[in-house]
């Protein structure tokens, strides 16, 4: 009895012994994948994406098909992954699909569709950042070169003007805080009878170290029968300043540092956005000496009609905490 | 008979266990890469910028409201990391201007979002917001821009 007592004793202590390693040595598979559930919290708001109606958009294969065709040597059919995003802004709503190719250790990718007309609106591809240089090895001449070249090889280069906003943007590595040379920015706005529009048209980022394209975004969506009128200014870029100069220091009183920047004439789509002719308007930027403190400068901008001198828009904001 | 008979039982248990717990730490250790990263991650920073596997995705949205444009953004990995931070910048395409942005980070999680952000009166352009998200343990970099959102 003794020695059957002893012995299940045994088997219970050596059954117990083994559990605990087995539990101890087996801790990793505690971290294996599992699904993720991704549950936005009560304190924020996510947007609400309306799903257009069945039988409008081209399908999530196709999609992923058109993507493939315009960045073959990145996105695969295989490895993307495709969204429905949708927007709705001043020129009305739009259906995007965003496919995406995460897929590849040196290229990654996301294309957009536009989801009714089959177009490849735009692209961005991500290379890392880490090791990079600090100082660009591409010219701002040389990144317009490459993107007006970029765009006639696409065919896209009628009906663009010619580049106007051109800037320069280091990366910034978030997890270092390390600043590498990063991208330049060329904008080609769309040109109807010999003048820019505001909104639509081609932006282009070059890489600065490689010289290679790294975003495209395409916005046409103006009809240009509404841009009517003489394209001839009757007042003058000075008037236009001096208007807009004048509004500001009845509306906001006296800013320190106020100074305009390179009036240009433009369609400003922007302030008739859905139907209606378009105004053609100065396209005054501007900003003072609490633009240029903050953190992130800006630049504000004033609009004037350019047939009567009316100031149509003028976007000045100054926030309450500063 | 029967003292034989529960021997056996016994010794058969003793020897599932033994193999079990032999081969349940093997299949463990081999089946997560973690283990591998964990070592990385300790050791070092300088294993950053590795992509590619879809371990970690991001977003970023925008949207246009009367007053402001609100947005922000998301970071989800596959399974939990030991740290992941996600910030979410809003970006001026006509001028290349950095407007604002918003960000978060924590231990141990396997999504993560942002506070939304209200960005009042901006200038007259076309914006996006550029999400950026990384992570220790495994260590994983990943980028998204949203799509182009006019204002006003």
């Amino acid at each position: 009895m003794t020695k059957k007592f002893v012995g299940t004793l045994l088997v219970l202590c050596i059954i117990g012994i083994l559990i605990v390693a087995g539990t101890q040595f087996a801790g990793p598979a505690g971290i294996l994948p599992i699904d993720p559930a991704f549950t936005p919290s009560s304190e924020t708001t996510t947007p609400t994406i309306k799903t257009p109606a069945v039988g409008d958009n081209i399908t999530e294969a196709e999609a992923k098909a058109i993507a493939a065709a315009a960045l073959p040597e990145i996105v695969r059919v295989e490895t993307a992954k495709v969204r429905l995003e949708h927007t709705q802004d001043g020129r009305g709503e739009h259906c995007l699909f965003e496919v995406t190719d995460y897929n590849s250790t040196v290229k990654q990718a996301q294309v957009w569709v536009d989801a009714q007309t089959r177009e490849v609106t735009g692209f961005a591809v991500h290379i890392p950042d880490q090791g990079r240089p600090a100082d660009p090895a591409v010219t701002m001449a040389e990144a317009c070169t490459i993107a007006e070249e970029f765009l006639a090889d696409r065919g896209e280069t009628a009906d663009l003007a010619a580049a106007v906003g051109k800037h320069y943007s280091p990366h910034t590595i978030e997890r270092t805080g390390e600043t590498v040379a990063g991208h330049y920015t060329v904008d080609f706005p769309r040109s109807i009878r010999g003048v820019p529009c505001f909104w639509d048209g081609c932006t282009i980022d070059v890489d600065a170290v490689t010289g290679e394209i790294r975003y495209y975004y395409r916005i046409w969506s103006l009809d240009a029968t509404r841009c009517k009128g003489d394209t001839e200014p009757v007042i003058t870029a000075e008037d236009a300043e001096e208007r807009a100069g004048t509004y500001l220091r009845e509306t906001y009183g006296d800013l320190p540092g106020l100074a305009f920047h390179s009036a240009t004439l433009v369609w400003a789509d922007c302030l008739a956005p859905t139907t209606g002719e378009v105004p053609f308007a100065w396209k005054i930027p501007f900003d003072d000496d609490y633009d240029r403190s903050l953190d992130s400068p800006r630049t504000d901008i004033a609009f004037v009609d350019a047939r009567n001198g009316t100031v149509l828009s003028c976007n000045y904001y100054r926030r309450s905490t500063a | 008979m029967k003292p034989k008979f529960l021997s056996g039982i016994g010794a058969l248990l003793a020897a599932m266990l033994i193999v079990g717990a032999i081969f349940v730490p093997v299949v463990s250790a081999t089946t997560s890469e973690n283990v591998q990263d964990n070592i990385a991650d300790g050791n070092a920073l300088g294993l950053i910028g590795q992509k590619g596997d879809d371990f970690l995705d991001c977003h970023g949205w925008l949207t246009k409201e009367t007053n402001w444009i609100r947005y922000g953004g998301w970071a989800n990995c596959s399974y939990e990391a030991g740290y992941l931070s996600v910030k979410a910048t809003l970006l001026n395409r006509d001028t290349a201007e950095k407007m604002s942005h918003t960000a978060n980070s924590a231990q141990h999680v396997d999504s993560l979002q942002t506070q939304d952000n209200l960005e009042a009166h901006p200038p007259a352009g076309r914006y996006h917001v550029l999400t950026e998200a990384w992570s220790l343990q495994p260590s994983h970099d990943v980028l998204h821009y949203s799509p182009v959102t006019t204002w006003p």
